[in-house]
């Protein structure tokens, strides 16, 4: 890289610097969220469970109390632990009231159920919210058996049971505690007790949270706030139309650059910085205290963190140099608010890594963008920072970082900054097809998130089978709908439901298996990496929690109805939107994205993003999007059925596919599929 | 150097032994081209061996409608765009080898030239001037004299988010001129600006071309490049069709008016029949 001029770059930085401190939203979201947010965020839980708390334990209960089958001096005492759990009211009823209710208990009838459940209110009371009844208990004698009615839909109610539950429960101890002393001088069940000693420091112990979770909200902090300035600095600026004055100015634009690049750096530490020591000043000041270190002071040391957070010096560099280029690349704020999104999501999967415990640092996941650094980090919190790993860590994002550097370095070409040059308005129009595409895409990710995971958790099968045939066919209509009225173009045609072409038909079907089988290389590899959760590893997956479906059932559920519902929605509507204002490359990496957002899972998200993206290659290349639904159906259906046989034993329909050869099918399917698709009509 | 720049002669440059004292050459350019590769339209010849001089002292419009190549062709002049093939020179520096030096010479300046909007207009005019390498002392010196001949002292130090079209105007004409260039490139600097703001700029052009500045600017507005252009270059279609002065244009093509010398010239250039 040549060295700029330093007196252009420093006088550039000067100017971004105070352009963006005058700037109300930059200083909304580099300074003042970044260090308000932890002091909203511990004021804010701590005033909503102290509101919670005050106005139930402030609340008057009302118990009606039947206690003449007790023993005389329970009953009493039990009064009185009643008393002192205020505000509350006893009504003692006369001995006898409840005979009726016992009657209708014991009658057991669905009339006399109701009619139990009607005298039940009436004995509580009109304004009442339990009623608690001691009679001998039919079982043992000797033991009082007590009954507690109420109404478990009433929050004031559900709070009367638990005053009485606490009673019962001292109640308990206080008697069962002087018959222990009185014949065995204790309890003599106990055979042992025990005593653990922590040996964590104060230090330690505050760190292990902060090394969890401060990876990520770092790297969240850091891309919110500099990505504000990195949109100011270089698609605000050519939005504004400045950019070729600056240009012409006698200063290469390497100094331009490097002067940008600078205030997006410094808005990032700043940010960052800001951030981090609102967290220690709240917990310091006492107004929130660290999960896993309650009582243990304020965390980790000043010289701690500070030596930790120089992990993050690198970090900070390369997210800063990315930002640049993603914004650089942008014609308005607008368009680089739309690559910043993705890129937000994207360096959350490695920064999440930190939050898993059994994700340990090693030598690969040194190497890792952002994971390395985010391990390392938290080992270093908790005072054990392995030094080799971590200085792999650095030293590759410091690679990565210079690697940004050097191509930020060549950013501001004037043949690149103006050879996408048109008009707002032209941009204006040609955006809308691929940004109400992105609208669709993202809310058919979450419509599947929220109403579908609500649905299935309701009922598993149906709710899968509302998901897909419903919400995605739903969601495509309406999407593909609005592409086809703005081109003037037909549903089917936006669809790409074209008849596809013979070779490119052979290609998916030669392609899905060798597919099924690199995808189980990658999570076996991945196994290493980022292991599975027992609860996933265990139980035999889909096919095992739809174990009353029978094999061609659970193709049709598990493969065809996903190949053909999601092929709809993500490779035909959203897909086509897209491709309207966006080169090809740009397209197929949405459609990864947004198709591993909707699996929702940190350890499916690079195997189904990676399918995503080489569904959508296989549909713009074809231009028809039956290619697709055929390898979406037969993947899933390898897939499916397979694992179908390994949960029950039996002979695989599809036991061929675990040959030694299949993952070469790829080859030729992939030379089928890369022929061109038949010309547009 | 072994001469001067703006004496020394020109290959390809007009004879000026037969004038009494010409003024020197200060752009020149020689076969320029340029060839943009557009995904969708494939590879566009945007110019095409376009050759045009300018001397000091005089103003010469680049009369063209949009598409035409007008704004190409003055970016690769002011050095923002390189040529794909051809010379240019600013002042007897090559556009080329030593962009730096020919942008110390140019004021560039157009109808989508914006400003900083959180920067006042002395801010802006400091920040340039830095980048031009101006010292502190006669920088500042500088900016009061750019603000009292613009008239700019009541909104200086007013942010420039905040000011009217003809105040954005003053800035940017100041911003291009703080420097002093001999060169002023402006390209369609009276677009979009309504008619005070378009009067204070031809009458800038004009004071400029008696300081002897030399001007190159283009545009579409017919009487505009009428009034003010001592010789005219007619670019249709990444070509430079003709050029001269307006008398020696109507003259080539017996036209009256300006715009029947742009119609002519470009029926001539689709190979089509005068119009009867």
């Amino acid at each position: 890289m040549t060295r700029p001029p330093a007196r252009a770059w420093r006088e550039v930085l000067r100017v971004e610097l105070l352009s963006l401190l005058r700037d109300h939203r930059a200083l909304v979201a580099g300074l003042l969220l970044p260090a308000v947010l932890y002091p909203l965020i511990f004021l804010g839980q701590g005033w909503l469970e102290k509101i919670g708390e005050e106005t139930l334990e402030a609340k008057e209960v009302r118990v009606a109390l039947e206690l003449s089958g007790a023993p005389p001096e329970m009953a009493a005492r039990l009064v009185d632990l009643l008393e002192q759990r205020v505000p509350i009211v006893l009504d003692e009823l006369p001995a006898g009231s409840l005979e009726e209710l016992e009657s209708s208990i014991q009658e057991g009838t669905p009339a006399a159920a109701q009619r139990e459940r009607d005298l039940a209110v009436d004995r509580m009371g009109e304004d009442g919210h339990l009623l608690l009844q001691a009679l001998p208990d039919p079982d043992v004698l000797g033991r009082t058996r007590f009954r507690l009615f109420f109404d478990g839909a009433d929050d004031t109610c559900r709070e009367a049971r638990g005053r009485a539950m606490e009673s019962l429960r001292e109640l308990q101890d206080e008697l069962e505690g002087a018959v222990f002393s009185e014949h065995f001088g204790g309890d003599p069940a106990l055979r042992w007790t025990s005593e653990s000693v922590d040996l964590a420091s104060e230090e330690d112990l505050g760190g292990v949270w902060i090394g969890r979770i401060l990876p990520l909200i770092a790297v969240l902090v850091l891309l919110s706030g500099a990505s504000y300035a990195a949109l100011a600095a270089f698609a605000g600026e050519r939005e504004a139309g400045t950019l070729e004055t600056l240009l012409v100015q006698p200063v290469p634009g390497i100094a331009i650059v490097w002067g940008k690049f600078g205030a997006v750096f410094a808005t990032g530490l700043a940010t960052l910085g800001l951030n981090t020591l609102s967290l220690f000043a709240c917990v310091a000041l006492g107004l929130g205290s660290l999960p896993g270190a309650e009582g243990a002071g304020a965390g980790p040391g000043a010289l701690r963190i500070l030596g930790a957070g120089l992990l993050f010096l690198p970090v900070c560099l390369m997210l800063s140099a990315v930002l640049c280029l993603v914004c650089g690349k942008a014609r308005s704020f607008r368009e680089g608010q739309h690559y910043v999104m993705p890129l937000s999501l994207v360096a959350m999967i490695p920064a999440a890594l930190a939050l898993s415990p059994e994700v340990e640092l090693d030598p690969f996941l040194a190497c890792l963008p952002l994971a390395g650094p985010s391990l390392a980090f938290r080992q270093a919190m908790v005072g054990g920072l392995a030094p080799w790993p971590a200085v792999l860590a650095v030293g590759s994002t410091g690679i990565y970082a210079w690697l940004a550097l050097r191509k930020v370095g060549g950013l501001l070409d004037g043949e690149r900054v103006l050879a996408g040059e048109s008009s707002a308005a032209e941009d204006a129009q040609r955006q809308v097809q691929s940004r109400a595409a992105l609208g669709w895409g993202w809310a058919g990710v979450f419509a599947v998130y929220l109403v579908g995971g609500l649905l299935q958790s309701a009922h598993a099968l149906w709710g899968l089978v509302a998901t897909l045939w419903l919400i995605l066919p739903v969601m495509a209509f309406f999407s593909a709908r609005g592409t086809a009225r703005r081109a003037g173009e037909s549903l089917t045609r936006t669809l790409a439901l074209r008849l596809p072409t013979p070779w490119h038909l052979a290609g998916a079907l030669l392609a899905a298996p060798a597919l099924a089988r690199l995808a189980g290389v990658w999570i076996e590899w991945q196994q290493e990496v980022l292991p599975l959760p027992s609860s996933m590893t265990q139980g035999g997956g889909l096919p095992a929690l739809f174990g009353g479906l029978s094999g061609p059932a659970l193709f049709a559920l598990l493969a065809l109805s996903p190949g053909i519902c999601e092929e709809l929605f993500f490779r035909g509507a959203v897909l086509s939107g897209l491709r309207r204002d966006m080169p090809r490359w740009r397209c197929v990496l949405w459609s990864a994205l947004l198709f591993g957002a909707v699996h929702a899972s940190i350890y499916r998200f690079a195997p189904t993003a990676v399918l995503g993206a080489g569904l959508a290659a296989i549909t713009l290349r074809a231009r028809s999007l039956w290619p697709a639904i055929c390898l979406h159906v037969a993947y899933n259906g390898v897939v499916v059925l397979r694992g179908l046989a390994e949960t029950s034993g039996a002979d695989a329909p599809l036991a061929w596919t675990g040959e030694a050869w299949v993952p070469w099918l790829l080859l030729p399917g992939i030379a089928l599929l890369a022929l061109p698709g038949r010309r547009e009509g | 150097m072994e001469s001067s720049p703006t004496t020394r002669a020109l290959p390809g440059a007009p004879d000026d032994s037969a004038a009494a004292t010409p003024a020197p050459v200060a752009i020149w350019a020689r076969a320029l081209c340029k060839t943009f590769q557009d995904p969708e339209r494939g590879r566009v010849e945007a110019v095409r061996e376009v050759e045009l001089h300018c001397r000091r002292g005089e103003i010469y419009g680049l009369l063209g409608p949009n598409g035409a190549g007008k704004t190409t062709t003055l970016r690769m002049l002011s050095t923002i765009l390189a040529p794909t093939s051809g010379t240019a020179e600013i002042d007897g520096v090559d556009v080329v080898e030593d962009p730096l030096e020919a942008r110390r010479r140019i004021g560039f300046l157009s109808t989508s030239t914006g400003l900083y909007p959180r920067l006042t207009a002395r801010e802006t005019l400091r920040y340039f001037g830095k980048l031009h390498g101006i010292g502190e002392g006669p920088l500042e010196a500088r900016v009061e004299e750019l603000v009292e001949a613009f008239d700019m002292g009541a909104f200086a130090d007013g942010r420039c988010e905040a000011f009217s079209t003809g105040q954005k105007q003053k800035v940017s004409i100041a911003r291009a001129v703080l420097h002093d260039p001999p060169v002023l490139i402006l390209d369609e600097p009276t677009t979009g600006l309504d008619i005070l703001a378009s009067s204070a700029m031809i009458d800038f052009i004009e004071s400029s071309r008696a300081r002897g500045t030399c001007i190159l600017f283009s545009t579409h507005i017919m009487s505009e490049a009428e009034r003010l252009c001592d010789r005219i270059g007619v670019i249709y279609g990444g070509r430079l069709l003709a050029e001269g002065t307006l008398a020696e244009l109507q003259e080539r093509t017996g036209e009256a008016w300006l715009d029947g010398v742009f119609k002519a010239l470009v029926r001539e250039a689709r190979g089509e029949e005068p119009a009867g």
